[in-house]
């Protein structure tokens, strides 16, 4: 197993955020974390970086893990090549030579297709590009492990699926264990072998369904996944209400104040799309 | 059939379409598509130019002419010739430069210590909560203290000696590069920190690779604010009291009525003024080739 999580749980103060969570993850597989917003799969991504600490259960990672995240956070002070070299130069890695360092760097960079840009700055590239940078920033330590944190969630959606596919390419090559965390179904839907349904806080685990579809998926010409999507759907629909009626007047009814028009679609029209 | 209103609003439209490119890039060079298109671009530029120095060539002559004239007595204001001549003179015996560096000298002390410090104790209330609740209220407390009213108690303290001027300068700029810098380390993206945070990153390295190079551009700003405020006291604490210094060489020429020498001062103090600006300019560029303010031309996404 390249992740395996057994019974965590986090809280931060009074806040709990997830709650008995069990998870296995072999290694190669691609997981994707879906949920409402603030069901705390975010936290739970940081508990397996070590950003955070469980405060029950036991996480155990085997291997190196490399973060994405939602923000490309690249340094604005350095260009492309210099923020990507960046990750090894702080994995302790001081047995490279700054040269060697560089040209591990050109070939991470090289593998998101953004070679020409070597040499520009953050501000200079669009948000896609800049996307793609912070994945070639993870990459270039070749790292076992991916942990992304909705890293394409800022991103319009022609871009978001554009990058989609490309993230699909690098995994199907590299084969990384994938720990990818979304609130969009059918970005999980398109990219995962398994997809983990999160509840409303505190996040438990609600669903686990292995994709066995072929890539690259089409749920409008599939039907076994278009039948999975309306499950997740269902699903996923009865988590959002619950955290919308947190965050809501008493008075509040779904049915009532936000009735669903149109209803969920049975077909996709961008897979892209948020739910 | 042609209506004479027609090309009215045509012409008002391109000549302003024209003057606002040039007073945006002075410098563009490159020729647009067409060559035809010349012309009418370079001839506004030339009269603006040429314009923007009308009025002080005009003062400049206006002045020569009614010093020459006397209408303009020489001890109220000097003819510009003789302000170029006193200053020839100052430079050829050696005091324009004696009284240049000692000047100097106070200004960069001044700042190395005051700046420093403002530097230092921005970086610490910037980086640690503790600090900030520790010594936030009182520099800002003190901060409200205008600089020249530390005067009466600067004279009790240090005399009228270097001390007192390099004290005052100090006090000057410890300010700007302190509020500049603590507020450029509060201001570095919450996101870039999570980043290198999880890359491991803490203490010193994070300093050093995130949150120094993200408050240098604040820093910068700090540092300009830092010099107008250095030569606004330097002037100030010369005027008081000197040996030596350019204050000390108008103060005395005022006491022998040598208007002339007065201006070769004022003049000193602006073109020293604007020497800081430009170096303090110059190390922007040097220093923040990463940053959109200060690109030189302004950069388009590919």
């Amino acid at each position: 197993m390249a992740i395996a999580l057994h019974g965590v749980g986090v809280s931060f103060g009074p806040v709990e955020a997830a709650r008995d969570i069990s998870l296995a993850i072999p290694s190669g597989e691609f997981v994707s974390l879906l949920g409402p917003s603030g069901c705390g799969k975010s936290t739970l991504l940081s508990v397996v970086a070590g950003l955070e600490t469980a405060s029950q259960g036991s996480v155990t990672v085997t291997g190196q893990a490399g973060m994405v995240f939602q923000e490309a956070a690249l340094f604005p002070w350095r260009t492309l090549i210099g923020n990507v070299a960046f990750g090894l130069e702080m994995r302790g890695d001081r047995r490279l030579s700054k040269s060697e360092r560089l040209a591990r760097a050109a070939d991470a960079l090289r593998l998101v297709h953004l070679s020409r840009f070597a040499d520009s700055y953050p501000h200079q590239l669009s948000g896609g590009m800049r996307q793609r940078a912070a994945l070639a920033r993870a990459l270039v330590l070749d790292p076992d492990i991916l942990l992304m944190d909705e890293p394409f969630g800022a991103l319009d959606a022609q871009t978001r699926s554009l990058l989609q596919a490309e993230l699909l390419t690098i995994w199907e090559r590299t084969r990384k264990t994938v720990l990818f965390v979304t609130h969009s179904l059918d970005e999980a839907l398109f990219l995962s072998d398994r997809i983990v349904l999160l509840s409303a806080r505190p996040g438990r685990v609600v669903g686990d369904y292995w994709i066995d579809a072929p890539r690259p998926r089409d749920p409008r010409t599939d039907a076994a996944l278009a039948a999975l999507r309306s499950r997740l759907l269902a699903q996923l629909s009865h988590e959002i209400e619950t955290v919308a009626r947190a965050e809501h007047d008493t008075d509040w009814h779904a049915e009532t104040d936000a009735p669903r028009v149109p209803p969920p679609p049975p077909v996709l029209e961008n897979v892209g799309a948020d739910i | 059939m042609k209506s004479p209103t027609i090309p009215l609003p045509v012409r008002p439209l391109r000549i302003s379409a024209n003057r606002g490119r040039d007073s945006e890039h002075p410098t563009e060079g490159a020729p647009p598509a067409g060559t035809e298109r010349r012309p009418p671009r370079a001839a506004p530029r030339l009269a603006s130019g040429a314009t923007s120095w009308l009025v002080p060539i005009l003062l400049l002559l206006t002045w020569e002419v009614a010093s020459a004239t006397g209408i303009l007595p020489a001890r109220i204001l000097p003819a510009p010739g003789s302000v170029w001549r006193a200053a020839a003179d100052l430079a050829i015996s050696g005091d324009l430069w004696r009284h240049l560096a000692v000047s100097a000298a106070r200004a960069v002390t001044g700042l190395l210590i005051g700046g420093g410090l403002g530097f230092a104790f921005g970086i610490l209330t910037g980086a640690s909560r503790f600090a900030e609740g520790l010594l936030d209220g009182t520099v800002q407390m003190l901060r409200t203290i205008p600089n020249l009213a530390l005067i009466p108690l600067v004279i009790v303290w240090f005399g009228i000696g270097e001390e007192a001027k390099v004290f005052l300068i100090a006090v000057g700029v410890f300010f700007p590069l302190y509020l500049n810098t603590y507020h450029g380390v509060r201001s570095v993206d919450q996101s870039l920190i999570e980043m290198a945070r999880s890359y491991g990153l803490g203490g010193t390295a994070l300093f050093r690779q995130v949150l120094l190079p993200g408050a240098i551009p604040s820093i910068l700003v700090g540092l300009r604010f830092a010099l107008g405020s250095m030569w606004l006291t330097l002037i100030a604490a010369e005027a008081l009291a000197a040996e030596s210094g350019i204050g000390f060489m108008t103060t005395t020429a005022r006491e022998f009525m040598q208007t002339d020498v007065v201006l070769v001062g004022t003049i000193l103090y602006a073109l020293l003024g604007k020497l800081a600006d430009s170096l303090a300019k110059l190390l922007e560029r040097r220093l923040l080739p990463w940053h959109t303010a200060y690109q030189p031309t302004p950069t388009t996404r590919p």
